[in-house]
């Protein structure tokens, strides 16, 4: 006979010799406890037929806490983003694939976290310090391509100060032919910046935001050596301590600022 | 091995089971997208339980190198937005946001193995795929499972308690 010792679920270290422990209540309950004792004992056993029944309840109550923490994701874009590191093979899906970047950029250190969270809507407060970044002036984009859609308004925008890494940048719902700047500052400062009607929101080191339309302007903390920026589902860059990993569609680059199309 | 048959049986849950353990979106489809090229990079053959069996395992060791410092993984957990533009406003959201807060807040009060071993049983793994997974012995899955569940139902139970 296996395992008919201890105490049953909800029994707050209560024993009760003769009975199915708490682990076999689990197993027989998985399906994982098959031997013949088990089952005698169990038809035998109110006590342990409630426990039983306990835990299925259990179950049943973990799995649907669990798929609380559902969210939607896009197949179909991952699928693609797989497919076309299949096919042409991390090292060529973008130029600057594992490029060594100065070890100023990426390896400056980390320390405690934290920050202060600012909007477009925070840029009309007399004296806010957001003022100058939110109301600045859009960015200076070299040569636009055919495909740059143009902003007639200022942008709106969400900024955090980031000391310690990772960061990680989203854009879900980025139109096509949108074009997205993406540079690194001197100071910890991670930000996003796109058309009225965008909207953002934030963790810590964590900056997540709905295009209404571009250009998109992300500045990420040139102190943090991991950060990542992902747009529709698909990563475009990844930095890791020591090397930067461009996988998105690249149409102009430097030495500080990557410029991508979204297609 | 068909890529789009794999991919649209494979990854959804796979990346399910990323965002549950990570707590982080991103995360969950990046490890998820790298465990895919992986399988399909290195050939991997097997029968469908199989391939999801190993996708997990690996996805699972991708996540512990990802996180292996706690303070980091527990620092992404937080995903408590601390603005939005637009907040959503109906009764139903908060509740809904409260009751993912806690199932967070009680997958992250598991040790981090007994953390992969529930989400991989409530992903409907086996005990031996479970125990193969995390590097346990097969007998000892039943425990580990039965602590780990009663300290998550703890945490819900102590959330739905009156302050």
């Amino acid at each position: 006979m296996s395992d008919f010792r201890g105490g049953l679920p909800g029994d707050a270290g209560a024993h009760f010799s003769g009975h199915l422990s708490e682990r076999a209540i689990v197993e027989l309950r998985d399906g994982a406890l098959l031997d013949a004792d088990s089952g005698i004992h169990l038809d035998g056993c109110e006590v342990c037929r409630n426990a039983l029944e306990e835990a299925k309840g259990r179950a049943d109550t973990i799995g649907a806490a669990l798929a609380e923490l559902e969210e939607p994701f896009d197949v179909g874009t991952a699928r693609e983003a797989v497919r076309a590191r299949l096919a042409g093979g991390r090292s060529t899906t973008g130029p600057g694939r594992d490029e060594k970047r100065s070890p100023s950029f990426w390896t400056l250190g980390r320390a405690a976290t934290f920050l202060l969270v600012t909007t477009g809507a925070l840029s009309a407060l007399p004296g806010s310090p957001v003022r100058d970044w939110i109301g600045g002036p859009p960015p200076q984009l070299s040569a636009p391509s055919e495909m740059v859609r143009t902003m007639a308004v200022e942008p709106v925008g969400m900024r955090m100060t980031v000391e310690d890494g990772p960061v990680v940048v989203r854009l879900d719902q980025v139109p096509s032919g949108t074009v997205i700047e993406v540079r690194w500052l001197a100071e910890p400062s991670l930000a996003v910046r796109a058309a009225p009607g965008s909207s953002f929101t934030s963790a810590e080191g964590r900056l997540q935001a709905t295009i209404a339309g571009g250009p998109v302007t992300v500045e990420l903390p040139g102190s943090i050596d991991e950060a990542s920026l992902t747009v529709n589902g698909r990563v475009y860059l990844r930095g890791a301590p020591g090397a930067l990993d461009v996988t998105g569609p690249v149409d102009a680059r430097d030495t500080e600022t990557i410029r991508f199309i979204v297609r | 091995m068909d890529f789009d048959t794999t991919f649209e049986e494979q990854y959804p849950p796979l990346v399910r089971y990323c965002h549950r353990l990570s707590g982080d979106r991103d995360t969950a489809e990046d490890i998820a997208q790298e465990a895919m090229v992986r399988l399909f990079e290195r050939d991997v053959e097997g029968s469908t339980a199989g391939i999801r069996a190993w996708l997990f395992k690996t996805a699972t060791h991708l996540i512990r190198d990802r996180y292996r410092g706690e303070e980091n993984r527990k620092r992404l957990m937080s995903e408590n937005p601390v603005m939005t533009t637009e907040p959503d406003s109906p009764e139903q959201a908060l509740e809904r946001m409260q009751d993912k807060a806690t199932a967070r807040r009680a997958l992250d009060a598991l040790p981090a193995r007994d953390r992969e071993m529930l989400l991989l049983r409530y992903s409907g793994f086996s005990y031996r795929e479970i125990a193969e997974a995390v590097d346990v012995a097969t007998t000892s899955v039943g425990t580990l499972l039965a602590r780990a569940e009663r300290r998550f139902s703890d945490v819900l139970l102590a959330a739905g308690e009156p302050a």
